[in-house]
């Protein structure tokens, strides 16, 4: 048990080193089985094992099915540890490491299952691969007893005799197992010399450990194996030593030394050993071995004659014997009836009880032979488990390896689909390349017309260049006395038409040339023109950056000036508590204007309430001549809305300059955010003048008003919308009365708005 | 019972002006003596012992703190910190839960100042000054003003802040869980520049706590053995930060 904790840490240890990603419920598992706690160890290892099937670690597989193999085993389920430990097998192929514990598991499941051929193949591996002379004695010894259950003795024997060989002479219970073995395989054989040798040789390892028998037993021993040998002065002298080794005294004893006496043929002493281990079996109330002695005093007697004090005996025994419903002691006590009334001359009688002896022993040998049969048969119902415990794994291996083909013939079909496309791809570009083809051919043909007509030209030419020759020798001969200059000057004439016909060709070649230099300019023109283009378009995109930042820091100045010839309208008007309060707040608005005006994006939450100072501040300039409320609508959480800066106050003051200021009773002014998909809806409405009375305000100030603000808002928008490919708008409406007056004005900006954190 | 001030600021004009509002706002407070430099406001504290010190954080030869360190041991005032824009003192400030006014001053947020100063305990308050000043060499601690208590927390016992309206639940290492009343918002500007990460609209924390994240439920296990939900967007910078540190 020691060697195989051994093996477990050692597997355990190697396990730990080779796989990097340790399995947590392989762990637990393996702490569960230290913990004998087999349940939960199994649970674990389940899991495990479908893990490790699933990620394909074969180490993992190896390890768990290892384990799974030791907690099936403890559990009693040898089946499914045989399934388990096969399985590791299976897998540890490659692992030489895994080898020598799965398969000391198996051997010793094979062992325990009573599959001792098996068993014995694996000692056998083991016994080759084993370290030290211990462990080759171990499995030696292990192969012996396999040997031994499937009666062999000879090879049993052999094996024994071979690990007693590597035994040190020191290792007291090991050598004392083993001639015990070895002498009970000489038993066996029958070879009863043999044994008697080997016997005492294990005297003196008697009583030397509490797991050797007392010398006691020994000479016992020694003593049937004289009986045995039919040397029953040797066998006497061999139980009498037993029982002066003895340290109480047992009935066997007093037997033992009875029955050699009675072999001896000395009845008498016979007797009173018979008596004493009666007297002690009787005090212990042990009935069936009173009928034995009982049987054994009886034949003493009959031996002296004594056939009253025999028959006595002998009806006790049988009446003991048929209480315990025994049928050797009865059979034994049979005999002994049929001896005594042989002795007594009584011939009928006797052959009744010898009658009665073969029956029941007859009934004996068959159920013996039976017993045997069973035994025989056992064996083969062990292998055919085996056999179905294979075909199991067998299909395991095939269900794997039909998984495996599955997946090899999903890659496959994979790349073959990979294929088809690329074939599709080639037969694209193939297609591509003939219609290229067709075109050149094309142009070819084209050419060749060209070349023919070109032919044709040239053939003209000479036709008539043959003409005019033969029209020249007709007028030469028709003419023949035409005068010379005549003739050159009509010649001259005919040279300067060939010329022109000549002239007419290079003119169609420069046409061809002047058509494609055109084309490859205007496509240098394009390109040109499409680089020039994507470069002004990255600049753009550039200059947007630059001119939003721009814009945002063009903002400042303008509100800036405004407050601050509102603070000077304080100063003027002398009210030194307001212009406190009033400074305090523009320098609380300008250090939020500053803060804003640095990033892209600020919180609606942040804008509210840079909204509200300021519009505080307007109240102030103008002595609380309105009141104002910004609200949200409630699907907006101004907190995590993010919007750009400034883009509402330049309307909010458009409200109140042009709306609000020329109200005669008190104004009133609402900011109302609202949602509308990803956009924020801020609808700004004062009760003001309306737009059209503010207008002619402007008109009669001969003044042309223009709100800059106004315009740099709609240029920041028009960026915007750019960059961010949004459509932020800002629209006007004119409010009514019910009977047609202005009553206010309302402006709606609707601004792109992203979620903030 | 009118209560003795004292104004330090190394423009006259500014001190004429904030001695206006507080004749006006604060008419309670009596104004013993201005000065105009950390040496002149050293001298002008022990000779006359002032309840209140209007204090400017940036002066011609030398900070406030500077003042505050030369007096450590006679310091028994309270104190408004004046700053016209320092974000760094701002800073150190919100991390102490002191009340500073910007300048120009709002009349309106000096009597309140005034007001809340006058409520605290003198400990409490001077608590928070050696928290400023063990901190100025870097913010190591942060004072956690919430309802009945005065808690002060190092900011590496801090696992994570969580939003609850407009309060914040922060949980600490070796404290029960406390509710402050300032805003994650006001928290993730503190604490950002420390392990801290927004990783949420709701929950800011901290890296140093992060135990594992948990890709397929998106959030995020804490060593206290608290999950957080990750969003979306922050996502990328947050595995960006667990690799990178």
């Amino acid at each position: 048990m020691t060697r195989r904790g051994f093996y477990v840490c050692l597997i355990l240890f190697v396990i730990c080193l080779a796989s990097r990603a340790q399995n947590q419920s392989l762990l637990d598992a393996r702490k569960a089985l230290s913990d004998k706690d087999y349940p939960r160890s199994l649970n674990l290892l389940l899991s495990a094992a479908e893990e490790a099937n699933l990620t394909e670690q074969t180490k993992l597989k190896i390890e768990t099915q290892y384990l799974l193999g030791i907690v099936y085993k403890q559990l009693k389920r040898p089946q499914q540890a045989l399934v388990a430990l096969l399985t590791a097998q299976y897998y540890a192929a490659a692992f030489p490491e895994f080898h020598i514990p799965i398969d000391l598991e198996l051997a010793t499941l094979y062992e325990d299952i009573g599959a001792y051929a098996q068993s014995s193949q694996y000692y056998r591996k083991l016994y080759k691969r084993a370290g030290t002379a211990q462990e080759r004695a171990l499995y030696l010894e292990k192969s012996g007893n396999n040997s031994w259950h499937l009666s062999r003795p000879d090879s049993s024997l052999y094996y024994y005799q071979s690990a007693l060989a590597l035994i040190p002479q020191d290792s007291i219970v090991s050598r004392y197992r083993l001639l015990k073995a070895i002498s009970e395989c000489y038993i066996v054989k029958e070879e009863y010399e043999h044994a008697l040798a080997v016997e005492k040789s294990v005297l003196p390892l008697a009583g030397l450990h509490k797991s050797t028998s007392s010398k006691e037993d020994v000479w016992n021993t020694i003593g049937y194996l004289h009986n045995h040998l039919q040397h029953y002065e040797d066998a006497l002298i061999s139980f009498k030593n037993a029982k002066s080794s003895g340290n109480y005294s047992s009935y066997i004893h007093e037997l033992n030394i009875g029955s050699m006496y009675l072999k001896l043929k000395k009845a008498d002493s016979s007797i009173t050993y018979f008596k004493n281990a009666l007297a002690l079996v009787t005090s212990k109330h042990d009935e069936e071995n009173e009928a034995l002695i009982n049987n054994y005093l009886a034949t003493s007697y009959v031996s002296e004659k004594e056939l009253s004090k025999a028959s006595l005996c002998n009806d006790k025994a049988i009446v003991l014997a048929l209480k315990k419903n025994n049928p050797h002691l009865l059979s034994d006590g049979y005999l002994i009836k049929s001896r005594i009334s042989a002795a007594g001359g009584k011939k009928t009688e006797s052959q009744h009880y010898v009658q009665l002896y073969r029956k029941i022993q007859d009934s004996l040998t068959l159920a013996e032979h039976i017993a045997k049969l069973e035994k025989k048969k056992y064996v083969p119902e062990v292998q055919q488990k085996e056999e179905e415990i294979r075909q199991l794994i067998l299909n395991n291996e095939i269900e794997i390896l039909k998984n495996l083909r599955n997946n090899e013939a999903r890659q496959k079909e994979i790349n073959d689909q990979a294929m088809q496309l690329t074939l599709f791809d080639i037969q694209l570009s193939n297609e591509k390349l003939i219609r290229e083809k067709a075109i050149s051919e094309l142009i070819n043909k084209k050419r060749q017309l060209e070349i023919q007509q070109l032919n044709q030209i040239r053939n003209e030419e000479k036709l008539t260049a043959q003409v005019t020759q033969g029209k020249l020798e007709i007028t030469r001969y028709k003419l023949d006395q035409l005068e010379s200059e005549h003739e050159k000057k009509t010649l001259q004439v005919e040279k300067q038409l060939l010329m022109l016909e000549k002239s007419k060709q290079t003119q169609t070649f420069l046409w061809i040339a002047l058509l494609l230099i055109s084309l490859l300019m205007g496509l240098l023109f394009l390109f040109y023109k499409l680089r020039a283009k994507a470069k002004a378009h990255a600049l753009q995109l550039v200059n947007l950056d630059i001119q939003q930042r721009m814009l945002r820091s063009q903002m400042n100045p303008h509100f800036l000036f405004n407050s601050l010839s509102s603070i000077q309208g304080f100063i003027a008007s002398n009210e030194k508590r307001n212009a406190d309060k009033f400074l305090a707040r523009y320098a609380s608005l300008m250090r939020l204007i500053l803060e804003h005006t640095s990033k892209e994006i600020i919180s609606l939450d942040d804008e509210i309430k840079a909204l509200k100072n300021y519009l505080e501040l307007e109240q102030m300039r103008y002595n609380n001549s309105f009141d104002y409320s910004i609200q949200c609508d409630s699907d907006i959480e101004a907190e995590h809305t993010g919007i750009p800066p400034m883009l509402i106050q330049p309307y909010v003051e458009n409200a109140i300059v042009h709306g609000l200021r020329h109200k005669t009773e008190k104004g009133y002014l609402t900011v109302f955010f609202e949602r509308e998909k990803e956009y924020i809806r801020c609808n700004i409405e004062d009760n003001g003048i309306g737009r059209t009375a503010a207008e002619e305000i402007n008109r009669r100030r001969e003044k042309k008003h223009r709100s800059r603000a106004h315009d740099l808002s709609m240029d920041r928008i028009q960026l915007m919308n750019k960059k961010l490919k949004s459509s932020m708008e800002i629209s006007f409406q004119d409010l009514t009365h019910a009977d047609g007056r202005a009553a206010g004005t309302r402006v709606i900006i609707k601004i792109k708005s992203e979620e903030l954190l | 019972m009118s209560k003795s001030a004292i104004i330090i600021d190394d423009e006259q004009q500014s001190v004429l002006a904030l001695m206006d509002i507080v004749k006006h706002q604060c008419p309670n407070l009596e104004v013993l003596a201005t000065g105009n430099s950390v040496a002149e406001g050293v001298k002008l504290i022990k000779q006359h012992q002032p309840e209140l010190l209007f204090l400017d954080v940036e002066m011609g030869d030398g900070t406030g703190f500077d003042l505050l360190e030369s007096i450590k041991d006679e310091f028994h005032c309270k104190i408004i910190f004046v700053t016209a824009f320092d974000h760094y003192a701002l800073k150190a400030f919100r991390f102490c839960a002191l009340d500073y006014l910007l300048k120009p001053v709002d009349p309106d947020l000096l009597k309140e100042a005034v007001d809340k100063l006058n409520q605290s305990s003198t400990s409490d308050f001077s608590n928070k000054i050696k928290i400023l000043q063990s901190n100025l060499n870097g913010n190591k601690r942060i004072v956690l003003p919430s309802k009945e208590e005065f808690f002060v927390a190092e900011i590496q016992e801090i696992i994570r802040c969580e939003a609850n309206g407009n309060y914040t639940i922060i949980y600490l290492t070796n404290h029960k869980p406390i509710l402050v009343s300032k805003t994650l918002k006001d928290f993730d500007d503190l604490l950002n520049e420390f392990s801290f990460l927004r990783i949420h609209k709701s929950h800011l924390i901290n890296m140093d706590y992060v135990e594992k994240y948990l890709p397929k439920e998106g959030k995020i296990a804490m060593k206290d053995g608290s999950e957080v939900e990750l969003s979306r967007r922050k996502k990328e910078s947050f595995l960006q930060r667990l690799f990178n540190s």
